[in-house]
Order: structure tokens, then sequence, then C-alpha cells
């Protein structure tokens, strides 16, 4: 599969009183037509990822090296104009909470009428307000709400709404933030629904980013697994749950309760994510890590080839792949 | 039993004619969406709201006959985790004080003791050395130790009751089984009975002996363990259960999710409260609140498809 986005060796910071590595030589790409998970913990740079990908980072954030490519297009050196054609036309984001997103004052149909004119200002009302009406409809939302207001909206309406909006401008990706993780369990199930129906219905790129490992086996083609800022593995979902290679992946899958297991015992994972303004020299990992050897304190892992489109960032898969290679 | 009508301009019934019995020493789950109704319940359980209607009935007291004064004392038996550690603790006390503070109001362990005390329940929740925690802010931790700390104050005193109160949702991934470890492990040592509410099935699953799930502030089944998840009765429970993903990519499936969301209980559905979404309503449903009936042993559920046979 084509890549559509190729991330290579991005580096982001933020500098407040003191600086803070969001995101540390980070190299993924994102193919046409996939479903990409990106797992991690709150302060695993996912976010900021996501938010490199947007041309969002804005000081006190600063992207510090790396290069960004979209559809053969260097979005760190485009001119702002050129940016902005991307932004919401090519590549469009939901995020997590849909209230504060939303305007409590304007109509939904409005919200849909003013971004796509503000991105397409040629797009009469009426052209504006029949692809909104488009838009509902895949939403499963009826027609006659176009008129009413966010607050007359359910939480999980209004995180549809967000989703139609981020489709209106028929972009090639979507970023999805934790676009159900203020939703309950029966609407998160509807809207991953809705996600995925979308998605195949535009032939979408999709990357989901989310600390749940459930969602990720649900939706994900591939999954790539953050820590600290660095990506500690990336491999197909089904290699990511039945064949995990780095230590921090197998230690968060042992850890998380699963309903359809029964007497799972759940393992804990000593300590806890590390600072970003103070981070462990070597393998972030490392001080959490039950294999953790010389080395790791010292050094920073490189990503390791360990089976096809697989990689994980670990010293002590060297020996295993290089023995692996050899047969 | 309790009936609540919390009085904000408007009368919500948060909670309508709940019953479940906890058994000392057990974990008990109270799981349901928001709007449930749970953390009421909760919080009526712990005499922090007097119900409208009904009974609560802890070692044998109905809490809420006691005058102020024993209720008080009745208190001291029970203690709170909430969901953010960091807004349930003082930012400008230290890790020792916080946990002195209850000690000193609520038990009878001399001020010259208080200190040693609060070590030995440093350790006791994993914060360890305790010497170079006690000193420290809220501001210096991690966010599992901040909730470390504030289950060290809930159990300083003693408590036989303990309200966790989504005690991980907050907590990052890779340390909510070390705060779900350390409240079994309290639980255990202090012989303590934990009323868990949370919205997390697999949470409940992991922890809990005995369940009840709630929609729209009532019981809609009641069960063990092995009952809830491995017979599901009612159609609610068999939603939520269907709803949650769950971490085996080779288990995606096409699922069968009720449409809608959980209505406002300000204007609650007639009936079953669960009819508009659920899948097998029929006639009665719409018309008859349906009772919590012991299906089997054990094992309760308020739905019509079971009622009457």
């Amino acid at each position: 599969m084509d890549a559509l986005v190729d991330i290579e060796g991005l580096s982001v910071e933020y500098r407040t009183d003191v600086i803070a590595q969001a995101v540390q030589d980070v190299s993924l790409e994102i193919r046409k037509g996939e479903t990409l998970g990106l797992v991690g913990e709150s302060g695993s740079g996912k976010s900021t990822l996501g938010m490199a990908l947007m041309g969002l980072i804005q000081p006190p954030g600063y992207i510090t090296s790396g290069e960004v490519t979209f559809d053969g297009m260097d979005l760190r050196h485009l001119s702002k104009d050129a940016l902005r054609n991307i932004r919401g036309k090519r590549i469009a984001m939901i995020f997590q909470d849909p209230m504060t997103s939303l305007n409590p004052v304007k109509k939904i149909g409005n919200h849909f009428i003013e971004y796509i004119q503000a991105h397409e200002p040629n797009t009469s009302e009426g052209k504006a307000r029949s692809i909104a009406e488009t838009a509902l409809a895949d939403l499963g939302i009826p027609a006659s709400r176009i008129d009413d207001y966010p607050h007359q909206f359910s939480g999980g309406m209004r995180q549809r709404v967000m989703i139609g909006l981020a489709l209106a401008l028929s972009p090639s990706l979507i970023i999805a933030d934790e676009p159900t993780t203020a939703l309950d369990v029966i609407v998160e199930a509807q809207i991953l629904k809705l996600l995925r129906d979308l998605k195949a219905k535009y032939s979408l790129s999709l990357m989901l980013i989310t600390h749940n490992m459930g969602i990720v086996a649900e939706m994900a083609d591939r999954v790539a697994v953050m820590y600290a800022g660095r990506i500690a593995e990336v491999a197909p979902t089904t290699k990511i749950f039945e064949d995990p290679k780095h230590p921090y992946t197998k230690a968060l899958l042992d850890t998380i309760p699963n309903i359809q297991v029964e007497d799972k015992v759940l393992n804990t994972i000593p300590g806890s994510p590390p600072s970003l303004t103070d981070p462990p020299p070597g393998c972030p990992f490392h001080p959490r890590c039950p294999y953790a050897f010389e080395r790791c304190r010292a050094e920073v892992p490189e990503p390791i080839v360990t089976g096809t489109e697989s990689e994980a960032a670990c010293f002590l898969l060297e020996g295993v792949v290089a023995r692996h290679s050899l047969k | 039993m309790a009936q609540l009508l919390s009085r904000t301009g408007e009368s919500v019934k948060a909670v309508d004619n709940v019953t479940f019995d906890v058994e000392k020493g057990d974990v008990f789950g109270l799981v349901g969406e928001s709007g449930s109704g749970k953390t009421t319940t909760g919080k009526i359980t712990a005499g922090l709201l007097r119900p409208t209607s009904g009974k609560v009935m802890i070692d044998g007291v109905d809490l809420y006959t006691l005058e102020r004064k024993k209720l008080r004392a009745f208190r001291r038996k029970m203690q709170f985790v909430f969901q953010d550690p960091l807004s349930s603790l003082n930012p400008k006390m230290t890790i020792g004080n916080a946990i002195a503070e209850p000690l000193r109001y609520l038990s009878d362990v001399p001020a010259s003791k208080r200190r040693d005390q609060v070590l030995e329940i440093l350790e006791r929740v994993g914060l360890s050395p305790a010497d170079s925690f006690y000193s420290r802010y809220p501001h210096h931790l991690s966010g599992g130790q901040r909730q470390r700390v504030v289950i060290a104050r809930a159990i300083s005193i003693d408590p036989e009751y303990l309200i966790a109160d989504e005690p991980v949702a907050m907590v990052d991934v890779s340390v909510r089984a070390q705060i779900i470890e350390l409240l079994l492990k309290m639980q255990r040592e202090l012989n303590l009975t934990i009323l868990l509410i949370t919205h997390d099935l697999a949470v409940a699953k992991y922890m809990c002996n005995k369940i009840s799930v709630m929609y729209l502030g009532k019981i809609m089944e009641s069960g063990r363990r092995k009952d809830i998840f491995a017979n599901p009765l009612h159609p609610y429970t068999q939603a939520l259960l269907q709803a949650v993903p769950i971490p085996n990519p080779r288990q995606r499936s096409d699922k069968q999710i009720p449409l809608g969301e959980i209505p406002s209980a300000l204007n609650p559905p007639a009936g079953c409260v669960f009819h508009p979404r659920c899948p097998f309503v029929f006639g009665r449903c719409s018309v008859e609140v349906p009772e919590l009936l012991e299906r089997d042993a054990g094992h309760f559920v308020a739905c019509h498809l079971y009622s009457g046979k």
C-alpha cells in the first residue's frame, strides 16, 4: 500500500520554564485507506504527533527536526496558504470533547456552512447547506434537526456532528484524537461503528489516537505504540496483540482487564510514565522494564525490524532478530 | 432501599426504588453509564445524602434514623476514594499532613504517635520509602502516587466501609492495575467492605464478587460476577457487554448496538426506563415498571421478559 503520510525523524518540544520533549525522533507512515491506531498513555506524545500532522504546532511548541510529507508535499515548508488548503480539505481532525469544539450559539447547519465557506469561499450558502444535509443523513441524524443548537443534541449526536464536519470537505485523512473518550460505552460503540462505516464509504485513511487497547483491537489495521514521546513498536494489529515484541507493549497488554477472559491475573507495571521535562537517559522505558540491562540505561534503542511490517525499539531484539535472519 | 429527589428547581429522581445488599468484607460493584445514579446511590449509602424514601441499614442500624452525633460517629467507619486524586488533595498540604488530618480529628492516636502511624500507612500503600514522601506536596507526585495517597488517607482511621467512585478512571493505563491491586490488598488486609462505583465493566469484573447494573436511577440486574458476565439476562446488561471494546483483534464482529442514548432523568420514559432502546420491547414494557425479581438464586433482573414465568 502507498504511504499517504510519511513522517521522518520528527521531534517536537514545548518550551516554557522548562523544555518538554513531547515527540522524539518519530518515523511513521500512514497508508492510503488504512486505519492506523496510535496508542499511548497521557504524555506519550500521541496527540502532539496528530497536531504536527495538521500543522497545528504553535508556540510554545516547536518542531525541532524531521520531515512530514503528505501526498508528496513537504508540510513543514509549505506556505501558510498552501497549508490552509490541506488542513480541513485534505486532512481533518476530530477531538475528544465535541462540546468545546461546537459554538453553543450557532445552529448545527451554520456550523457546516461556515466551515465549508471558510475553506471554499466560492461555495454558495445553498450548496453548503445541501452538503450539510447529506452529512446529517450519513450521520443518522434527521434532516429536520439542521437548525437545532448544539445543546439540543446529546453527547453522541454532537460527536456525530464533529465527524460530519471533518468529512464535509471530503478529506483523504482523518485524525481522530480520543474521539470516544468522553462518551459512555454504548454510544462509544455507535460512534466507532459510524467511523468504520464512513471510512469505508469514502475510502479514507484514519489515524485513531487512543489510550484504549480494546478500541485499537476493534478498529486498526496497524498499531503504533508510543511511550514517552517515542515509538516503541509498530506492527499489524494481530501481531501487536498476539506476538508483542517490545516489553512495554507486552506489559501493557498484561495489565488491562478483559471482560471475556475468566480470572485473568493482572500484571502490574511498576512506577509511572516518565516526566517529559526530565526524561531518563537511554530507553525511556528502562526504569520500569523487567529486562533492562546496562545498555538500556545509556543508549536510546533504534527501531529494529522484527518481522513483516513490524518494528520495535528494544536492544533485547537485536540478537533475536539477528539469529532469526540467519535461518 | 432509597428513593431520592434532589431539589434543584425541577426535581430529578436520580435514584428510584433501589435495593441491594453488600456483605461484610465483600467488594460490591455498582456499574452504570453516566446519569445512571450510581454515584448518588454511593453517597446515600455513606450517609451523605438523605433519601426521600427508603432505608440504608448498616450493621443492622438504619443510618438515617440516627441522630446527628451518632451519624457522624458512624461516618468514621466509612471513607471515600474519588476519581480525581488532585481535586481530593489540598495542594498546600504535605502528603504527611494530609494523611495525619483524619487521624487528628477522627481517631484516638495521640499526637506523639501520629507521624509513625502515617509513615506506616505510607509504606502500606506502596509509597516507599515513606520518609521521602512525608513532606512532599501533591504536585510532586504522579497521578498513580496521588491516588495512593488518597487511599492511604481513606484507610488511616481504619474504616470498615470504603466507597471507591471511579478510582482508576483518571489513572494512566499502565498504572491502573497497580491501583486495582492496592485496593484489593487493602480489602483483604483490613477486611474492608468496598462499594466500587464504575462505568468500566472490565474493572468491575476483575474486582467485584457481586454487581448491580444501574440505568437511569434503577437497578436493571444484580447478581454474582458470573451471573452478570456469563449469563446476563437484562437486555441492557447484554447491550453493555456487547459494546465494550475487546482487546482481541480476532473478535471483531458486527455488534448489535442499541440505538439512542440514556434519556434525561428529568423526564424518564414510562414503564421500563430502558424500553425505548430495547430490541425486545413489547406492549407491557411501556406501561408497567418491571420489578426486580429473583430469577435464579441470587440473580435478580427487572425485565418483563422474565416476569410472570
